[in-house]
């Protein structure tokens, strides 16, 4: 285990690529320890079995056809009209997509993908840096796994024998904190950065009300969406492929923002973005099953809550490690191998199994945008080709929101049941 | 210890199935003088049943928690109909067919097959029934419902002949997918909707049970051959009684969990049992003939 | 080299924009059908699944080409420029070693995965990691030609 770590960390440092980086430790830790010569390709190839993922690469084809096709700037043109005279407006408008696009998807992947490829580049026109729409694109992702519905939720529902429904309703509250912690995020970076407002008052309502028409089609995607996933048309997982199928047909056909032989080049650019993300989310299956089979963050586990036997001193231990776990490793594979574990704890010391699902989801989700290794940062990155150095560096203010907004909601309870026990 | 097996499962720590098997694990230990130790890993840690099975037809000292459908695929596709429709009344019936020789015999083909052996398909976690938006009684109530099935064949060849829309939903995704309407019905025993939660957004329930799955061990026969005749047969022993007491322990729970559910707003129905089992006939048309009387014969120990 | 170019185009660019196209147009059959048919697509579920994989394994081959594969470059910018250029040397070699590794292992996986099925479409789970092995095979490819590329033409001499 130690010799894995050390590769680890040798071939992160002198700049392998992550998913490589990933499978060459685990290919050390096989050789020292011999299972089977199959066992890097079964794990790889199973863990690509999920239906749930899919959500990824539907939500980079949605993104990558609504920029092409013209439904995304007529979107934030008509966003820029009506707060296009805030502080870093369309960077606001960003972060309240996001909750919007929460309601609809359980993943903060497929959110931070669709943000990346529509909002990013208009961001970057009106003179905001690629590494700060970036962030916004990322952070704003935290919110999906909140928002109901979330996968994340239901896997730790499954895991520990809790309601679901109360894990769901449990989100709510968080979530809108977390909005509007980014809210705030943005609009101090923004003023100390000259992100000015682009007018000095709202546009008048009847310009608004000609780029809400000519934003029609674009309008009416997300109400389409929304309507069909209460409606039950469709699972939050097939609502991304409609949401792809809605814009490239209306890009193609209504707005003709590209020609249908730019099909291809849409789909291998989206191809591409797939692969780079879930390829290391193959690495990292792998990984993950040598961690539950050393039993290694089990073992940390245990080392660390010798500490205290005070419940709120146990709770701030178990965040920060799982935030310093979280900066290397997956965050669902996190939670499945540790949950056992700490729900032992949990349940020792009395805290609400409701209230903690909904901190560990959020802590997990936080490392899934912590560098050097998390998803959600090289979903964005491989679309805006921000590098993971420029990305860290914008992304110290938001992450201090998200851990704020975490301790927030470890250590006021009722933020997050207050809503679940009024209504169970 | 001599020799440490890894069980490995899909299912959470918290799934009966999980606990039971650490009793039995510590038991093994504990009668082979520590010869044989374990090591548990739920909620699919080493990755999915395919791959755990893979691993134990390689010979890595593994045991994985499966169906007989499951198994099927693995050389003895004839393992799948014990899983077919009102195949058993019950789990007293699985009990004796899960070692009946006909059972048996196909352990073996499938150990000499795939290199896996049987240690136990006898842990019945209860009869499968309906879960919906609305009972049905009849099998003419399912015309045109969306229900969640597996895309399995056994599940395919059972309910396509009742006119259900027959629609594949990842376990992960069901719930929210019964709450929106994406399915208005799935199909589970009673201890599983406990842990899956789905009567939360369904709230009618119809005791149909159609299936009763033969869940169990498997492990590496290569492993098996490793070890002494004794130490072999106290495993195969102990799995046996763990299957034993857990499908003892899912009949006592059934009760209190229906209590549970009604207080919860759940309503139970019955079904129209005899108008289900000839609706569902004709899965046995895919079977030679002969294989439904086999079944009986076994299972009933005539 | 052009056929080469050629094989590489075919294989990491086409063969993956295909699959996530069948991907995308199965999962919105299947929602169609069950909407406004009253059935359902049962292989859909299992070919989504089995094409995401194809477009993840040789995706791969794409983004290697393109130079898009993530890696953390803060230290190894930071060394003096011979030393930066063979550890970038080093890289180029480890990620062949690498990947020589995943395609013995996923030879492995074809071999010895002999049963198990998509149990809707009867394909043999073993296509998953044929094809893993496949886009290794051509990633090698890619990253010899890279570090060719680098080996012949951008060595800097010592006075650099
Ligand atoms: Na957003
Ligand atoms: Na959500």
């Amino acid at each position: 285990m130690m010799t894995a770590a050390l590769t680890f960390l040798l071939l992160l440092a002198v700049g392998v690529p992550i998913a490589f980086v990933i499978l060459g430790a685990s290919t050390i830790y096989f050789i020292l320890n011999p299972l089977m010569a199959s066992i890097v390709a079964q794990r790889m190839g199973s863990a690509l079995e999920s239906f749930p993922l899919l959500a990824v690469p539907f939500f980079i084809v949605a993104g990558a056809a609504m920029a092409r096709g013209g439904i995304a700037r007529r979107l934030y043109h008509l966003a820029d009209g009506l707060v296009g005279h805030w502080w870093g407006g369309l960077a606001q408008v960003a972060v309240m997509n996001s909750l919007f696009l929460g309601a609809m998807s359980g993943s903060s992947n497929a959110d931070a993908a669709i943000d990346a490829r529509t909002i990013a580049p208009i961001m970057r026109e009106r003179g905001y840096s690629n590494g700060f729409a970036s962030v916004v694109s990322a952070a704003s992702g935290a919110i999906a796994p909140i928002m109901p519905p979330s996968i994340g939720l239901i896997i730790y529902g499954l895991l520990t024998d809790t309601s679901i429904g109360k894990l769901f309703t449990a989100g709510v509250i968080p979530a809108m904190l977390i909005t509007a912690a980014l809210l705030v995020t943005v609009r101090i970076v923004s003023k100390r950065r000259g992100y000015a407002p682009e007018r000095a008052t709202r546009l008048p309502a009847p310009e608004i009300a000609a780029r809400a028409k000519s934003a029609g089609w674009a309008l009416a995607m997300p109400v389409l969406l929304l309507v069909g996933l209460r409606g039950g048309w469709f699972t939050p997982t097939e609502l991304g492929a409609i949401a792809a199928l809605y814009a490239f047909v209306v890009g193609l056909v209504i707005y003709r923002g590209f020609h249908w032989s730019e099909t291809y080049d849409l789909l291998r650019e989206s191809a591409r973005t797939t692969a780079n993300v879930l390829f290391i989310i193959a690495a990292a299956a792998v990984f993950s099953m040598i961690l539950a089979l050393e039993q290694a963050p089990q073992k940390l586990i245990a080392v660390l809550l010798g500490v205290s036997d005070n419940k709120w001193v146990v709770l701030l231990v178990i965040n920060l490690l799982l935030l310093v776990l979280g900066t290397l490793l997956e965050g669902l594979a996190l939670m499945i191998i540790l949950v056992p574990v700490l729900l032992e704890v949990t349940r020792t010391l009395g805290i609400d199994p409701v209230h903690f699902g909904i901190v560990l989801v959020f802590n997990t989700t936080i490392g899934s945008i912590t560098p050097p290794v998390g998803t959600v940062l090289f979903t964005v990155c491989s679309i805006t080709k921000c590098s993971i150095e420029e990305f860290t560096r914008e992304a110290l203010p938001f992450l201090a929101a998200l851990v704020a907004v975490l301790l927030l909601l470890t250590f006021v309870p009722p933020l997050v049941t207050v809503l679940p026990n009024l209504l169970y | 210890a001599e020799i440490t097996l890894r069980i490995a499962s899909v299912n959470p720590p918290t799934a009966l199935s999980v606990q039971i098997a650490e009793e039995v694990a510590a038991r093994i230990t504990e009668r082979t003088e520590g010869r044989i130790a374990f090591q548990v890993f739920p909620s699919a840690q080493l990755g999915t049943t395919t791959d755990s099975l893979e691993q134990a037809s390689q010979g890595l000292p593994i045991i994985t928690f499966t169906s007989a459908s499951f198994m099927s695929q693995f050389g003895v596709p004839e393992l799948a109909t014990v899983e077919g429709p009102f195949a058993i009344s019950g789990a007293e019936e699985g009990q004796t067919l899960a070692f009946s020789p006909l059972m048996q015999g196909y352990y073996d083909t499938l150990a000499e097959k795939a290199g896996v052996r049987v240690l136990a398909l006898n842990w019945f976690d209860g009869a499968r029934h309906m879960i919906g938006a609305a009972p049905y009684p009849e099998p003419a109530a399912l015309e045109g419902v969306k229900m969640r099935v597996p895309p399995v064949e056994t599940w395919l060849n059972t309910f396509e002949p009742l006119g259900v829309v027959a629609t594949t939903v990842e376990a992960a995704e069901t719930y929210s997918a019964l709450q929106q309407g994406v399915v208005t019905a799935a199909e589970a025993p009673i201890t599983g909707l406990q842990a899956s939660k789905w009567y939360e957004p369904a709230k009618n329930i119809t005791l149909t049970g159609h299936f009763n799955l033969f869940l169990g061990w498997v492990t590496s026969e290569a492993v098996m051959q490793s070890l002494t005749e004794a130490d072999r047969s106290i495993l195969m022993e102990e799995f046996r009684k763990g299957g034993e007491e857990l499908t003892q322990q899912s009949i006592e729970k059934e009760a209190r969990i229906k209590a549970e559910f009604e207080a919860a707003g759940v309503t139970f129905h019955e079904a129209n049992l005899p108008a289900y089992r000839e609706a569902t006939a004709s899965f046995w048309e895919n079977w030679p003939a002969g294989t439904y009387d086999a079944i009986r014969a076994a299972a009933t120990g005539k | 080299m052009r056929i080469l170019s050629g094989f590489l185009t075919l294989l990491g660019a086409a063969v993956p924009a295909t699959l996530l196209g069948i991907v995308l147009l199965i999962v919105s059959a299947d929602v169609f059908a069950r909407l406004f048919l009253s059935t359902s697509i049962h292989v859909a579920h299992d070919l989504a699944i089995v094409a995401l994989a194809g477009v993840v394994w040789f995706g791969m081959v794409d983004t290697a080409r393109q130079g898009e594969l993530f890696g953390i470059r803060f230290f190894s910018d930071r060394l003096p420029t011979i030393v930066r250029y063979w550890v970038q040397v080093l890289v180029h070699v480890a990620v062949i070693a690498i990947a020589f590794e995943i395609a013995r292992s996923g030879i492995s996986q074809v071999q010895g995965s002999r049963f198990t099925r998509f149990v809707s479409l009867g394909w043999p789970k073993w296509i998953v990691s044929a094809g893993l092995v496949g886009a290794m095979g051509a990633l090698m490819l890619v990253e010899s030609q890279r570090l060719w590329r680098l080996l012949t033409t951008h060595r800097p001499t010592p006075l650099d």
